[in-house]
């Protein structure tokens, strides 16, 4: 007995990663100003932190929860949700062998490293394991840079000057409902600081994957990219992530200032849900990018195939002259999964250019929506946008809709918009099979070359498990 | 919490539904509820996306009052101008909304066209019409013209019948004061039947009303229509129309919208392919150069069987401070299989303070489809200016004859060179 | 031995009503034959052509087709595939975005896989597809391209041999493969198809015109009109025919 109570403490402790110090309370569901007070309190916040929260608390009463009409979800209470509780300490296995198989099979499909699978199961991993080690080195070699690269509370602490900078310009509270309550409550995220002509010696990635905690519900993530810094940052991984909470509202704001250039990639597979539909995420994130200076360039890359809901517009703000914004994504809905996302560019300085390629994958039952915006503003001279959006059908009960809002205000700027819906043809189908590939095969290799122009902008490792993910997503869709 | 909003200003003289004693009581009853809702629902806000970018600001400070009959005799020489040169069309004048069979050419119409005003079409057969009332779509200015018509334009082709001879419906608003105009047309095609229909929107006047048009067409199976739209209200007129299609299968409509008149134009289509195999085509050109000009296209395809094809292609020109807004909406239900749609709208800005808005949408819900849509804003090709002028032409002279490259996508499916040149006019 | 038997075969068109297309088609191929079926528009050949490979838009009334003993249509487009058929389609379909090198190597791993081989690596591959590419005449870069994206009429064609050379399958059929061909392209089909014939291998070519048989000679040659295969003879039927034009078979028939 006594045995076992060390074993479980010594557990308990094992130090993984670099989770701070654990304390034990957690506050009644429910938001309160209060609970926002409470919430500055414990991460030790500095005044103007605690300021901005209850500003944009207050600011948050005052609205409403927004509808979309391709989206259909049962009212959120937001009275029912906790809005600070410790980090928790997941049940610890043993081995492999005590994860459902299932689970190990999707890893071994998604071609997920064994370590890694130990991680993301929950099972102890040895002290000396390479993760920590490897981890070290890497931030030895970010730190040799002058990279900052930690968690959100940890820059309020050791960068208050710079978050209170930057903190809300791209995304103010006022934004909308959700950027709001984010503001208000948000627990923890990333920060990340690329200082003047410094390129980010590794994807932010690989590091990122290693140092994973359990996700917030509320994250904030800033990255600040100096004059003529480079930074690529991945967030999510392919294997399935379950959560109790339900509603993940996350706000990223990214700045470049002159001749920079920030990469963010986005794979998610958020828990969809049953074949019912039942019990899966819901994911509304405010993400935004500014490119303040002049040459400056923000991409982002999303393949999205989990989450019940998922409702996000990651956008480029192009001010800066000659700034480049990008956005290349891969939605795919399968069963009850419904998807209502796009991106907005706007474009404000002369000569910005930007390039929206979409590609979204129906199936199941589930519901396919781009919502994009072009805007060109009465300065943006010469600009230029390309958009492509395509919708790919998979069975006869889904669907796949286009919602682009074009509005152009300056005559020297251009705007090419193409979208086509389609299902894969019979023709190609027999084509391959005729060649002797199996039907399943045949659609994941048409369904691959549908999303190639996306795959190819994420990072290398990524778009192989990428593809993977779509192929797993794809089981079982086709009728 | 239900707001009821009070009467809008520029509604305010109208006090009551001015109905005429002979209509059918469930037209009486439908009429009152129109009136009804407008009351209840108040103008459309630009939180409503149907109104997004909509200004209605040329309703403010206005009181119209509904039109009052005149005296016609002086119209014959106006409507002679009018007409279409070299052409054996048939003219149809409606003045202020309200059918003029003496000043038209009735006569002329074969015995298979049937022509009355819509009054008397409803005192002949009061059944006919209540279908199709029904299938018009509830949004604000349509319920105002149902609440408010008193007549309109019926007109019937019979099975079968091969129309020779196009039909020019000639409106005109003779009008001095702010008025409200709300004239409702049904033109119905009979089965395998064929014609063309050119509608002609004329002023005499340089005041502003507000001419509220609602149009029914069925095409029953098998019939085939084309519909020429000549918008030419005067510099000062608001002019709204709603269409509303009803093809049934195998049909084929062909709509060529030609607008250049107004400070404030919209067009509402909304088009149901009923009918397996139906099919339609909807373009329409406009050129803006009017300060504070606003055309605004909002259409509306609905396939609802299999087989069926769309088309919608609206480009514009746009000077001065005009605004053009283009929202095309396809939507394909579930059972709606192999369907192709194509969509386009592209629009050339030739000055800074001009706006364009474009929104092509498409909501699928069917697999077996193939639907594309694009869209583009641009200006003037400089290659293609460049060319032309070390060709020797001027560069003023280069400029229109591109913008004529540009109008002929829309120009070209005019067959009928008369009635071609007869759009031509307006551009 | 592939041998049809009594073959009908009907399609519904988009209004739902049945055409009836092969009307009791009877034929043997066996091993090491090379056979051309000649035909008017509609004589019903190309369906002929897709029947065998598996196309499902068909409707099968009667009649059965019996492949080295197996009943080859209660087997799916892959599975005969992996027993050896090929078609040569008429109208190769473009794949866009899926690699053309990456399509073929996935092909011919399946059929490897079938017969119990180790699959070919990108590197053996890349060779053995250089090889073939230049006896097609198709430039290298081919390979990088999506699967006919973009093709001429004849480079599509030239990607149908190529396939061919690549997978070596047993029972070819081309589907009027030299419609829309120069005279170096009909001869370079020639060549190829000329190189894999050998024992084993059964050939059906449908064409059109009797050009592509002046370079792949034939064994036997039928002549098929309404659903039927009329007459048949050997490779001087086809100059007949030339000469003669295909009333003339009609009529012969009736009389």
């Amino acid at each position: 007995m006594a045995n076992k109570f060390i074993k479980e403490v010594v557990n308990q402790q094992y130090p993984y990663g670099f989770v701070t110090a654990i304390d034990s309370d957690t506050i009644a569901p429910g938001l309160s100003e209060d609970v926002v007070r409470l919430i500055s309190a414990k991460k030790h916040e500095p005044a103007f932190m605690l300021e901005w929260r209850l500003q944009a608390y207050r600011h948050w009463l005052t609205l409403t929860p927004p509808a979309w009409a391709h989206v259909r979800f049962n009212p959120i209470n937001f009275q029912e949700i906790i809005y600070y509780s410790a980090p928790k300490l997941t049940e610890t296995k043993k081995s492999l062998d005590e994860v459902d198989p299932k689970l190990l099979e999707t890893y071994n499909k998604l071609g997920i490293p064994l370590h890694e699978q130990s991680r993301l199961a929950g099972v102890a991993v040895d002290a000396v394991f390479d993760s920590v080690s490897v981890a070290t080195t890497f931030k030895k070699k970010l730190a040799e840079a002058g990279v900052i690269f930690c968690p959100f509370s940890e820059a309020v602490q050791k960068h208050p000057e710079l978050i209170e900078q930057y903190l809300g310009t791209v995304v103010p509270y006022r934004d909308n409902f959700y950027a709001a309550l984010n503001a208000a409550v948000f627990s923890d995220g990333s920060f990340v600081y690329i200082p003047k002509g410094v390129r980010c010696p590794m994807e932010l990635s690989t590091y990122f994957r290693i140092n994973t905690a359990k996700s917030g519900q509320f994250e904030r993530t800033l990255i600040i990219a100096e004059e003529g810094s480079y930074v690529s940052y991945l967030e999510g991984c392919t294997a399935p992530m379950r959560d109790e909470n339900q509603l993940h509202a996350a706000v990223v704001e990214l700045i470049a200032l002159e001749r920079a250039q920030i990469k963010y990639s986005t794979v998610q597979n958020w828990y969809p849900g049953d074949e019912q539909g039942r019990g899966g995420i819901y994911n509304f994130v405010t993400k935004r990018g500014q490119c303040r200076g002049a040459y400056s360039k923000i991409s982002w890359t999303q393949i999205e195939t989990g989450s019940a809901i998922t409702w996000k517009y990651p956008s480029v703000i192009l001010q800066g002259d000659y700034s480049v914004g990008e956005f290349y994504s891969v939605a795919l809905t399968n069963h009850y999964q419904q998807a209502d996302t796009g991106t907005k560019m706007i474009h404000m300085g002369k000569h910005t250019k930007s390039t929206i390629i979409s590609k979204g994958i129906a199936a199941g039952v589930g519901q396919n929506t781009y919502r994009g915006l072009v805007r060109m503003l009465p300065g943006a001279q010469y600009a230029r946008n390309y958009t492509q959006c395509d919708s790919l059908l998979l069975s006869d009960t889904c669907g796949a809709h286009t919602f682009p809002y074009i509005e152009v205000k300056n005559p020297s700027a251009r705007v090419e918009h193409e979208a086509s819906t389609s299902k894969i043809g019979e023709d190609q189908l027999f084509y391959c099979r005729q060649r002797g590939l199996k039907t399943e095969d045949a659609i994941n290799m048409i369904v691959n070359g549908f999303c190639k122009q996306v795959f190819k902008e994420l990072p290398m490792e990524f778009a192989v498990e990428a593809q993977k993910l779509l192929e797993v997503s794809l089981e079982g869709s086709v009728g | 919490m239900m707001t009821i909003h009070a009467r809008p200003l520029w509604l305010r003289d109208i006090t009551e539904i001015n109905v005429n004693a002979a209509i059918p009581d469930w037209l009486l009853k439908s009429k009152l509820r129109s009136w009804d809702y407008l009351i209840k629902s108040g103008m459309p806000t630009r939180k409503q996306e149907r109104f997004k970018y909509t200004d209605f600001s040329f309703l403010m400070n206005k009181q119209y009052s509904l039109s009052q009959q005149k005296d016609l005799t002086k119209l014959s020489d106006f409507i002679s101008k009018c007409r279409i040169k070299h052409s054996n069309a048939i003219c149809l004048v409606i003045v202020n909304g309200v059918f003029q069979p003496a000043l038209s050419d009735v006569a002329q119409l074969p015995d298979a066209i049937k022509v009355m005003t819509l009054a008397d079409a409803l005192a002949q057969d009061p059944e006919l019409l209540q279908q199709q009332f029904v299938n018009a779509a509830p949004t604000y200015f349509a319920e105002l013209n149902h609440a408010l018509f008193i007549d309109g334009l019926f007109l019937q082709v019979a099975d079968l019948y091969q129309s020779e001879q196009p039909i020019h419906v000639l409106s005109i608003i003779t009008e001095q004061n702010d008025c409200l105009i709300s004239p409702r047309h049904v033109f119905m095609i009979g089965k395998h039947a064929n014609v063309t229909i050119l509608e002609d929107y004329e002023a005499l006047h340089a005041n502003s009303y507000l001419h509220n048009v609602v149009t029914h067409w069925e095409l029953q199976e098998g019939a085939v229509a084309q519909c020429y739209k000549r918008q030419h209200e005067n510099t000062q007129a608001s002019h709204y129309a709603h269409s509303f299609l009803d093809l049934r299968e195998s049909s084929q409509f062909e709509l060529v919208n030609m607008t250049t008149g107004g400070i404030f134009s919209r067009d509402d289509v909304l088009a149901r392919l009923r009918g397996v195999s139906a099919s339609c085509s909807l373009s329409g050109f406009y050129t803006l150069k009017q300060a504070s000009q606003y055309v605004d296209h909002h259409i509306e395809i609905i396939h609802q069987a299999k087989n069926t094809n769309s088309e919608m292609m609206y480009k514009g020109i746009l000077d001065h401070s005009s605004r053009a807004v283009f929202n095309g909406r396809l939507h394909v239900d579930q059972d709606a299989q192999r369907v192709n749609a194509y969509q386009a709208n592209h629009h050339l800005l030739l000055s800074s303070e001009a706006e364009a808005y474009s929104k092509p949408e498409l909501e699928i819900y069917a697999d077996d489809v193939k639907c594309k849509h694009g869209a583009t804003t641009g200006q003037l090709d400089e290659n293609a200016l460049f060319y032309l002028q070390s060709r020797g032409i001027e560069k003023k002279q280069a400029k229109e004859i591109l913008m004529q490259g540009f109008a002929e996508e829309i120009l070209k499916r005019i067959s009928n060179p008369s009635l071609l040149a007869h759009m031509q006019e307006i551009l | 031995m592939l041998s049809i038997k009594n073959l009908h075969v009907s399609i519904q068109d988009e209004k739902l009503i049945t055409k009836s297309i092969l009307r009791g088609v009877n034929l043997d191929i066996k091993p090491g034959e090379v056979h051309a079926i000649m035909g008017p528009n509609g004589s019903g050949k190309s369906t002929l052509a897709n029947v065998l490979a598996g196309r499902e838009d068909y409707q099968i009334n009667e009649g059965a087709v019996s492949f080295d003993h197996e009943d080859l249509l209660s087997l799916s487009p892959e599975e005969r595939a992996a027993k050896g058929l090929f078609l040569a389609f008429q109208y190769p379909t473009e794949i866009p975005g899926v690699n053309n090198m990456y399509f073929l190597r996935t092909a011919l791993n399946a059929l490897r896989k079938q017969k119990n081989l180790p699959p070919l690596d990108a590197a053996d591959f890349l060779s053995l597809a250089k090889a073939k590419m230049k006896e097609v005449g198709l430039d290298e870069t081919f390979l990088s391209r999506g699967v006919n994206e973009g093709f001429s009429g004849g480079e599509k064609k030239r990607n149908e041999v190529l396939q061919m050379m690549i997978l070596e399958p047993s029972f070819i059929i081309l589907d009027e493969t030299d419609s829309g061909l120069d005279i170096d392209s009909l001869q370079m089909v020639g060549r190829c198809v000329n190189s894999l014939r050998g024992a084993n291998r059964r050939i059906l070519i449908v064409t059109h015109y009797q050009r592509l048989l002046d370079y792949i000679q034939p064994d036997v040659v039928h002549v098929m009109a309404n659903g039927k295969i009329l007459k048949s003879g050997d490779k001087n039927l086809a100059h007949e025919l030339e000469v003669k034009g295909y009333g003339w078979i009609e009529s012969e028939i009736t009389s």
